[in-house]
Formats: structure tokens, sequence, C-alpha cells
């Protein structure tokens, strides 16, 4: 015998054909017991023709909306944050005391007679504040306003005086207007007199002389400040509000398209409107879902084949599907007034009817048609990949219009004949933004 | 069962396509045409259940077209003669796509053009995946060959 390495094609080919033709298969009662199962429970029983749900499409996109979900807190979190808690106005008029007089110094700017100018401007006092916590600061030394009175002397002229005692009607606010932290008490020394100033210390933990002090105007300043905090709070809140109110639009969709398994065959236009949500998770990427009744027309030539049999030698089928897709969009370009995005995601096809004119050409030479008429036997989940880019043009502060052309490729095959289905289209859609 | 033997992975597998063409068959008796042998009919009907089944479990076999068995299972028999079961197991020992377009060529009588439709592939796959089937069936059997001398001295 040759050896077999050594054999062609032919050989081997007949090689095998002679074996197959001599079948020696052992008979298994088991294998007829399966057989009786299936007659007696058709539906109940596996097999090779499945409904074509696809348990991995489920799983992949509950991965792909926990990963989503994961993302959209992330951002969130990261976007606002803990707000800024403050100090609270109401805490700091208790750190005021309304006993205190101001007393104002005027220092002499003469050389001899200045006061140890750096002593006081290196002068710290330790603040507590409103929480407890002590802080060492330097004091500022701004320019002190004085009032005259009937005691004072000539002004102006440099001495070596006596600090007096003044009390002055002149207020002047705090630089920042902030809410202060804490009302101080410093003493100081200049020439042989110990001085009292008093201060505000503000949020910058600068010290401010406070010339006069007027606990009326000081519960004004810390009521007007508080309003402002309030105001920043209640704004940044509305800021808030509305950006989560900016995320999230519905559009109403109509797409006509075209429905093939070959490039060739071209049967017709078909169509689909519904609806689509669009939520932002990020300011340029959002996820969208939607809700698309599709009318779908195709035909396919010699050597389609379908779960039946014998294999047709044409087809000419006409679908009513519930598209519902679940697409990521990207606005890559974006303009004041329109934008330019890329969009992918998978669909899934609810094969709500399916009517087939399938054509045989029997033994004998003679062809026939049958029709073939199927109704919500099909189900697939996500296996449908969908691919677009689109245009949204801004006509008002909520109305938007998009237009999209896409393609959707299954990735399994599709209705009752399993069939490879493509569309492809341009989708208009009227968005609202709420 | 011959038949669904050579396009499955092992006989369970048959047993299942083999069940499916039956419930085929009673379906659609009514497209039976009765000026041709029903063998013939009921051929083509196991064909397409074992082509579709292909389909179906294409992407989910673990086996790459690369990967191969070391050596086949095939028993040693000393008298040099191939027999059914050693040949069922060699077909089955070929990868899922190489398999099926072997069968329908060689077995079945296909013409590439006819395989290349009904598997949605390309002529060349077609024609590729027979070479590298007929190649690894030509290995396998001087593998067995091989060891079955070995055994014989």
């Amino acid at each position: 015998m040759k050896e077999r390495r050594d054999m062609n094609d032919k050989e081997l080919d007949d090689f095998f054909r002679k074996r197959a033709a001599q079948p020696d298969i052992p008979y298994r009662e088991e294998d007829w017991e399966k057989l009786k199962t299936k007659l007696e429970h058709p539906a109940s029983s596996g097999g090779t023709n499945g409904s074509g749900r696809n348990n991995n499409g489920w799983l992949i996109g509950l991965l792909a909306l926990l990963i989503l979900t994961g993302f959209y807190l992330g951002w969130n979190y990261l976007a606002f944050g803990p707000e800024n808690r403050g100090i609270e106005a109401d805490s700091l008029i208790g750190n005021i005391r309304p006993e205190a007089k101001i007393k104002a110094n005027q220092l002499d700017s003469s050389a001899e007679n200045a006061p140890e100018a750096g002593a006081l401007r290196k002068q710290e006092i330790e603040i507590s504040r409103s929480d407890g916590t002590k802080v060492s600061i330097k004091p500022l030394v701004g320019k002190l306003a004085y009032a005259a009175n009937e005691d004072e002397p000539k002004r102006g002229r440099a001495t070596n005086r006596a600090v007096e005692k003044l009390e002055v009607n002149a207020v002047r606010q705090t630089a920042s207007n902030e809410v202060p932290l804490g009302f101080f008490t410093n003493e100081m020394n200049i020439g042989s007199k110990k001085v009292e100033s008093h201060g505000i210390l503000n949020q910058g933990f600068h010290l401010e002389p406070l010339l006069a002090y007027n606990e009326e105007y000081l519960r004004k300043a810390s009521e007007e400040s508080r309003k402002k905090r309030n105001k920043r709070i209640v704004e940044a809140k509305v800021d808030k509000m509305a950006q989560e109110s900016d995320r999230l639009s519905v559009a109403l969709s109509f797409a006509p398209d075209v429905t093939a398994l070959k490039i060739k065959d071209i049967a017709g236009l078909g169509n689909s409107v519904g609806v689509n949500l669009e939520y932002f998770i990020l300011p340029n990427l959002s996820i969208n879902a939607g809700a698309m009744y599709a009318f779908k027309a195709y035909k396919g030539g010699e050597g389609y084949y379908t779960g039946y049999v014998p294999a047709p030698s044409g087809i000419m089928g006409h679908c009513w599907v519930l598209d519902l897709p679940l697409n990521l969009r990207y606005y890559a370009i974006n303009h004041n007034l329109s934008r330019w995005y890329i969009s992918g995601g998978l669909s899934s096809y609810l094969m709500l009817r399916e009517k087939y004119d399938l054509k045989y050409n029997s033994y004998g030479g003679k062809s026939y048609d049958k029709q073939l008429e199927v109704r919500n036997n099909n189900r697939h989940y996500l296996d449908i990949v969908n691919l677009g880019f689109g245009y949204e043009k801004v006509l008002s502060d909520r109305l938007a219009l998009q237009v999209e052309p896409y393609l959707k490729l299954p990735l399994k095959g599709i209705g009752e004949g399993s069939i490879n289905l493509k569309s492809a289209g341009a989708l208009v859609g009227l968005k609202f933004r709420w | 069962m011959s038949i669904c033997l050579r396009y499955t992975n092992n006989r369970d597998e048959a047993v299942e396509v083999l069940n499916d063409g039956y419930m085929k068959v009673f379906l659609n008796i009514g497209q039976y045409d009765e000026q041709k042998a029903f063998t013939f009919w009921f051929r083509r009907i196991l064909i397409n259940t074992a082509v579709n089944y292909h389909k179906k479990n294409f992407k989910h076999n673990h086996r790459g077209l690369e990967k191969l068995p070391d050596s086949p299972a095939l028993q040693q028999n000393i008298l040099d003669e191939l027999s059914y079961q050693e040949m069922i197991r060699s077909i089955q020992g070929l990868p899922i796509a190489y398999r099926t377009v072997f069968n329908l060529y060689v077995i079945e009588g296909y013409t590439h053009e006819e395989i290349a439709e009904l598997l949605q592939i390309s002529v060349g796959t077609s024609k590729s995946n027979l070479s590298r089937a007929r190649a690894n069936l030509r290995n396998m059997l001087t593998k067995s060959h091989e060891g079955a001398t070995r055994h014989e001295r």
C-alpha cells in the first residue's frame, strides 16, 4: 500500500470517500430515547435550533452598564465634591466683644519718636478662632485715622507724647468685606505707654485695625456677609441643578435605510421611527438608549440559507422590528451652535413580524413559491453593532437638530433564517433638552 | 448518523443534529418532492442542519484553527486498515472549519462555489481550508501508520 504521506489529493479523497460509504456505527438505545423526548416535548428539548438568545450579550450589556454607572458616580464626586462649608456667620458674632472700645493710636511719623515699628510689625499675637484653634498672626499696621478732640495735641506734630484715648466715629470696613473670623485686642508698647489695639481677623488671617467699633455695624456686616455667602451657596446649587438638567435630553427620530444580505441585493427602502434618550455622563460623552419601530425589506439570491430545509433559491423578506439601541456618543468637535459626534454601541432586535416569500427549485426542475409568516418568535439581544457619526445644530436654547448616518452590522444570524442582515441609513432627529 | 458524525465533534453532538434533522423532516414533509429519492432529500436536510450547527457554534469552538491534536486517538490497527471509527475520529480531529469544507467537498460533492455560498465564506477560503484539511489528515494518518508499525515490531 502506498505510504499515506505520499498520497496525493485524489487518492486521499478516494480513501476517505470509500470509508465513509461503509459506515459501521453501533446502535445505542439512549439515542433513540433522546429522539422520543424531542418528539414528545419539542419546545423544551435542547438541540441545535435555539431561540437566538445569547447569555453573553446580557453579561456584556450588564458589565457595560456597571462601568458607565461607576464612571458617572466618580465624575460626580470629582466635579462637585464636598461643598465649601466655610464658617457659619452666626458663630462669629459670639467672638466679638460688644463692650470693646476702639482706641485710636496715632503713630508718630518722625524717626526719633516713631515707635518701634519693627516691633510693631513683627509682633505676633495668638488668635483663637471660633472653632477653638489658635493661630499666631503678625498684625498688619496700617494707617490709622483719628478724630480730633479737644484734648488732642497738634495734629501731625511728631511727639513722644503719650497716647491718648480717643474715640472715633469713623468706621473702616474690613478690606475684603468677608465675615470676620474673630475680634482681637492687642497690647503694644509705644514709647512708655501700653496701648491696646483692636482689630478684626479676616478669613485671610490678616489683622485689620478696626478704628471704630460699632456693634450694629458688625452685626449688619455679618448679616450681609452671611446673605452673600448663602446667595453663593444657592447659586452653586442652582448651577448644579442646571448642569444636571442639561444632561438629559430626548429626541424624536426618523431614519430611512436600506437593508441587505449582500450589497447587490437591495430590495428597497425601509424606515424606522422612534425616540432616543440621551444622558451626559461627561461634558462630551453621553449614553443613549432608544426604541425604534423599524420596517426592513431585503432579498437574497441563490445560496441563501435559512433554518428551513431545503434551502430556498431565493427569498424576499419583510420584517417589522423593534430596535432597542444602546449607544455611547462622543462629541469630538464642539462649536457654539453646532457640534460633531461619533456614536457606537449595540442594538437589540425584537422581531415582531417576519414575512417571507421563499422560492424553491424542486428536484424535478420546476420552481414553486412558499409564503412564511412568523410573529414574535425571534429575539436578538445586543446582537447588532451600531456605528455612526453625526452632526448636531442648535436651533434654540433647548432644541437641536441631529443628522447621523449609521451602519448596523449583526454579530449573529438574524430572524427565522439566521441571516446576516445589514442595514445602513441616515437618522434625522429633533432633540429637546430638559 | 454517518453524515452527522463527520460534521460534529462527538457522538452526542451528532445525535443532536440527527434528531433535529428528523424533526425537520416531520415538520416539512409537505415540501418533499416524491419524484426524487427520499434519501437525497433527507441527506440535504442533515447537511444543512449540520452546517447550521457549525455556524452557530463556530465562534464558540475552543479549538482554534492552529490547534490540532498531537496525535489522534486512533487505534493501532495492526492490519494497517483504517477502520470506520478511525476515519471518523480523524475527521473529528480537524478544526470545525476544515472539517466542514472537507466533508462538503470530498464526501458530499459540493463545489467550492456552492460551499462558499453555503458557509458565507470566499471561494479562496474554501480552497484553503480544504488544502489544510487534507494536509492535517495526511499527517494524522501518517502518525497512526507509524505508530501501528512500531507496535508490530
